[in-house]
């Protein structure tokens, strides 16, 4: 890759450092609420929401509150409180207004405060020294890639809900092997797209 | 005051008690281990020089224009014991498959062959993209022509490791983008 | 109820991967060696630890409408303080577990022992089971570590001293984000076949 262009940074977070496949970051969602499409879409909704305004708010507050004030050490803990109030708000507009979105998400709402892919995000920008459109750009693909997966495998999962397999490889294991396959593709194992 | 905002009154006032607690203990924490980071960062540096050019006697940096009132410290020229100059080393950072990668070199004077390359620090993949730090690959660019400074694939003649593609070409982007940046600047 | 048997619990009935299914993100991420793998869960016993600590001998002065916030702020904290200590004196194993060192904070591992546990039972046990889960946890991350590294490299390396070596074709695919994915599959697959077949001979 020649140079950091916008739009690279865009397909490295939508495929080559996919957030769930590659960077493994989020993987409590992609465990628990991919065992039927519509409330997979929810959620990936929700992320792909919550990590643009996270990296929005998170650079504010990294460049004009942390880094003027010498509070380096004070990071995690701010992006933290900036996640969770994120969440809330999420959280008050969907029950508000999409009520049958908020029953099937039920408790993975909430969760999202906790979940590592959106921390990982304003982390991952931070590391990276990303600007403010930058980031922005970074948290929607990696959004859209989280997303993506959440798709595909509930896709994979709703088909095969049927298949008669062993009872010991029944749920995660057996979704842990579909993600498997899902990920050497993200990897490109077989080099079908030649690097 | 009546009871449910006396209630209020403590929790927030716990939370505040809590918060300025932690504040403080990471602060305590921050000063030494900031110092203790500076330590090994500048120890690092003067080794990673020493190791670039190794018959230089001392290090003399050269620092761009200051942006801010604050000076960067381009490249390093190196010199033997006469002051004598016999190359320099310079310190370069490219975003590679997992991380920032950051090497180091020495290169002669003329600005056309490499001395030795090492890398400072990376993330790449174990056992994959972090053999950029085996000696095997590193080894090539010992008396490298910079006008090779290219994987082979790219028409030059730097071998990539095998499934590391990205790591190996962000080492040579990162040599290349600071070389040029010196000659610009001579 | 005793001490050693809490500890005993958190290691195997309660094993935080493969019971509680928690913290699956750095078991999978940081596992690409054994020394990384350990690393990873010898910072996360600490925070454990010291998070399960404070919040029992905390747990009467908590109020309980603001006990999440309280049990983050906490656990924040002490994963600020180990990340800036391991980037002090141990700057290469910070440099490879990366962003996971962080994220910490996020593991619902802790977070989960702090309202599950913690709040409600004494400190002497708040220790015992943070050790035990913590326990669980390192032995996980070493095994699956250490089966990525030997068929990913050939060898195991711990901290400079080469354990074991093997003559075959490593295959770097154990080794790339798949390898994680399979490892676990199939560890996680042989647990359940292990309980299910306990299961049948108690009943």
């Amino acid at each position: 890759m020649p140079e950091n262009s916008l739009f690279t940074i865009f397909l490295n977070g939508v495929f080559i450092e996919n957030f769930i496949l590659i960077q493994f970051l989020g993987l409590c969602p992609f465990l628990g609420v991919t065992k039927e499409t519509r409330s997979a879409v929810g959620m990936s909704a929700a992320v792909i929401f919550v990590m643009t305004i996270a990296s929005a708010v998170t650079f504010a507050v990294a460049s004009f509150l942390l880094i003027p004030f010498n509070l380096g050490f004070l990071e995690l803990i701010a992006f933290i409180v900036v996640i969770a109030s994120l969440v809330q708000l999420v959280e008050y507009i969907i029950r508000k207004h999409l009520p049958p979105l908020y029953k099937s998400l039920g408790i993975y709402l909430p969760l999202i405060a906790s979940n590592c892919a959106v921390l990982g995000l304003v982390l991952l920008n931070r590391i990276q020294d990303f600007t403010f459109v930058e980031g922005i750009v970074f948290g929607v693909a990696a959004g859209i890639g989280f997303g993506i997966v959440m798709i595909l495998m509930s896709a994979v999962r709703e088909r095969s809900s049927l298949v008669n397999i062993p009872s010991s490889v029944k749920g995660v294991p057996y979704a842990f092997f579909a993600a498997t396959m899902l990920s050497m593709a993200f990897v490109n194992y077989f080099e079908v797209i030649p690097l | 005051m009546n009871d449910s905002s006396r209630e209020a009154f403590i929790i927030v006032g716990k939370l505040v008690l809590l918060a300025t607690v932690a504040a403080a203990v990471l602060a305590l924490v921050y000063v030494p281990t900031q110092m203790q980071i500076e330590l090994n960062r500048e120890q690092a540096r003067v080794e990673a020089l020493e190791d670039v050019v190794p018959q230089a006697y001392e290090f003399e940096p050269v620092e761009g224009d200051p942006v801010n009132d604050e000076r960067e410290v381009l490249y390093y020229r190196a010199l033997d014991e006469d002051g004598n100059l016999i190359g320099y080393a310079f310190f370069g950072t490219r975003m590679g498959y997992a991380g920032i990668i950051e090497v180091a070199a020495g290169i002669d004077p003329e600005l056309n062959e490499l001395i030795k390359v090492k890398i400072i620090s990376q993330s790449e993949t174990p056992g994959l993209g972090d053999r950029i730090k085996d000696d095997e690959f590193l080894r090539q660019f010992e008396g490298l022509e910079v006008d090779n400074l290219e994987l082979t694939r790219d028409t030059g003649e730097v071998d990539a490791i095998t499934g590391a593609t990205v790591s190996s070409r962000a080492v040579v982007e990162a040599l290349n983008l600071k070389i040029d940046e010196i000659k610009e600047t001579m | 109820m005793n001490l050693w048997s809490e500890f005993l619990r958190g290691v195997t009935k309660d094993n935080p991967v493969f019971a509680l299914l928690l913290g699956l993100c750095p078991t999978l991420a940081v596992t690409t060696s054994m020394e990384n793998g350990i690393g990873m869960a010898a910072a996360s016993m600490f925070v454990l630890l010291c998070a399960n600590i404070i919040i029992s001998s905390l747990k009467h002065h908590i109020p309980p409408t603001i006990r999440v916030p309280i049990f983050i702020l906490v656990i924040a904290t002490f994963v600020s303080i180990i990340g800036m200590v391991m980037e002090a004196f141990t700057p290469a194993l910070h440099t490879a577990l990366g962003v996971f060192v962080p994220l910490i904070v996020v593991n619902c591992m802790i977070i989960g022992r702090a309202e599950a546990y913690a709040s409600k039972n004494p400190v002497s046990f708040s220790v015992a089971d943070g050790l035990g889960i913590g326990t669980g946890f390192l032995l996980v991350l070493a095994a699956i570590g250490g089966i990525r590294e030997l068929f990913g490299t050939g060898e195991i390396v711990l901290f400079g001293l080469t354990l074991i070596q093997m003559p075959i074709e490593a295959s770097t695919f154990m080794i790339m984000p798949p390898g994680a994915f399979f490892t676990i599959a199939v560890l996680m697959a042989l647990v359940n076949y292990r309980r299910a077949k306990l299961l049948e001979r108690g009943g």
